[in-house]
């Protein structure tokens, strides 16, 4: 945990910078342009996002909270 | 007038028709995705080599299917859990995988594995109406030593505005597990006993059930969110087959050597939230965070951020950091101690110990042969509060190349 508390220090920015960002206002479907982009999709990547979750649920005692389902299996 | 009226039915033509050729292009269109992922562990331990090829495919307005294929070659050497005291006892280490698990010459703690894993997910999405879509999923995953077989439902139900998606997922598994040379052994038996021949069972059998509840939401032109609540109950054997726990003196030298043991149901809870949302300039940024808790005494806190920035011709750069802590199991134990009886369950497994890790890479992309491809490289450290090996150092490499076709 020592590691990490410095560590958590550099995530403010990333947490003011998601606070300027959540400034609700309504879009409409023409106005969506940006949000159509695959760069913001909210898994803008499934075969990393896959092969990422295949990592940590192998070297870490928790996982899941993306969605339900996909493969288990007995990794070391 | 006459001019304006024919102008407008040209127009309105001109609009109609274009519709047609719009809905006439979605009737079918392929994405596909291959990627190799390399996996790589300090001091010979775990080396994995991964190709995972994705396809999807959309056919007409309302329907979709992914498949998406898996395989594993995993090779090197992982801890036990058994200390790593010169006067250990002399035990036959199980063995796992294709050529099986052995004992490394002089590391009793460390056994060498060498296996492959083979894994197919397959997906339908179905557009019911405007505002409401279900997702089935079906997965299998085969290895020499376990097997996972797998559902999903999701349903989605979208706000007329579309602001809002409401979603609602149940999902169950069924996985076989035992050691390449058969059947399972006793939890918390003596690796010794019967002159180094312990009491084995039959395979094991883990059932998992599974639901999942979350919003997202359209924050305005440029910020995208979800919220999610997950849980999920295990029942059966979650013991792992291969995983021994030491009894030491008081002097940390080990005097018997047991397999670990494991309680046979685990409730499983997670709560996670991610941002999307893109700057002034148009860089990306990708940040969540998970809160996850369970009845083994596991809490752990995720935080995951990405930062995309477009360069040049279609090309980007995307920085990326992952923080991650968790508490110990409480049944979790470096080793026992001689002398005292035995618990009911106990493991030495790293992964249930109290854990710091963090992941720092980035990853490149640019346009290829009317394609996307992209590299990522990223070093994986892990560090454990009392496990006996206290690290666990890694590189990521992945090469993935992405496609469409109409």
């Amino acid at each position: 945990m020592k590691m990490l508390k410095p560590l958590l220090f550099l995530t403010i920015p990333m947490f003011l910078q998601a606070c300027a960002a959540l400034q609700p206002e309504p879009v409409k479907p023409w106005q969506r342009g940006i949000l159509a982009q695959e760069a913001m999709q909210l898994d803008d990547d499934p075969t990393q996002s896959f092969a990422d979750e295949h990592i940590y649920f192998s070297k870490e005692g928790s996982t899941g909270g993306k969605g339900v389902g996909g493969g288990g299996c007995g990794c070391n | 007038m006459k001019s304006i009226r024919s102008k407008l039915a040209i127009a309105t033509c001109t609009v109609l028709s274009q519709g047609v050729q719009q809905a006439g292009a979605t009737e079918s269109a392929w994405t596909t995705d291959t990627s190799y992922l390399y996996y790589g562990e300090a001091d010979d331990r775990v080396t994995v080599h991964k190709i995972i090829t994705r396809a999807d495919v959309t056919l007409g307005d309302y329907n979709r299917l992914s498949l998406e294929a898996v395989y594993d070659t995993v090779t090197g050497a992982t801890p036990t859990g058994a200390v790593k005291s010169f006067n250990t006892v002399s035990v036959t280490t199980p063995s796992s995988g294709g050529n099986g698990f052995k004992t490394a010459s002089g590391s009793p703690d460390l056994v060498q594995f060498d296996d492959t894993r083979l894994g197919v997910n397959a997906g339908w999405s179905h557009d019911y109406s405007r505002t409401f879509n279900i997702q089935y999923g079906a997965s299998v995953s085969v290895e020499r030593d376990y097997e996972a077989y797998g559902g999903s439902v999701t349903f989605n139900k979208e706000t007329d505005d579309r602001m809002l998606t409401f979603t609602a997922g149940i999902a169950g598994s069924y996985d076989t597990i035992f050691q390449s040379s058969g059947g399972t052994p006793k939890p918390m038996g003596n690796v010794e006993e019967n002159n180094g021949n312990p009491e084995f069972f039959g395979a094991g059998n883990k059932r998992g059930y599974e639901g999942m509840l979350g919003v997202s939401g359209v924050i305005n032109r440029r910020t995208v969110a979800r919220i999610n609540y997950s849980i999920k109950t295990l029942e059966g054997y979650l013991t792992d087959p291969y995983k021994l726990i030491s009894v030491t003196d008081a002097n940390g030298i080990e005097m018997e050597r047991y397999f670990e043991s494991r309680p046979d149901s685990r409730l499983r809870q997670s709560l996670y939230g991610i941002l999307v949302h893109q700057l002034d300039n148009k860089d990306v940024i990708h940040l969540s965070y998970r809160y996850y808790w369970d009845d083994w005494d596991i809490n752990s806190h995720t935080i995951d951020y990405r930062h995309r920035r477009n360069l040049m011709n279609g090309r980007f750069i995307e920085p990326h950091v992952r923080l991650y802590h968790q508490t110990a199991a409480d049944f979790f134990h470096h080793s026992l101690k001689y002398g005292e009886p035995l618990p009911q369950y106990a493991s030495a497994d790293y992964r249930l110990d109290e854990m710091s890790s963090i992941t720092l890479g980035a990853k490149y992309g640019l346009p290829a042969w009317g394609g996307t491809l992209r590299f990522r490289l990223e070093y994986l450290y892990q560090s454990f509060a009392e496990a006996e090996y206290d690290t666990n150092k890694a590189l990521i490499f992945q090469a993935s190349y992405k496609k469409e076709f109409d």
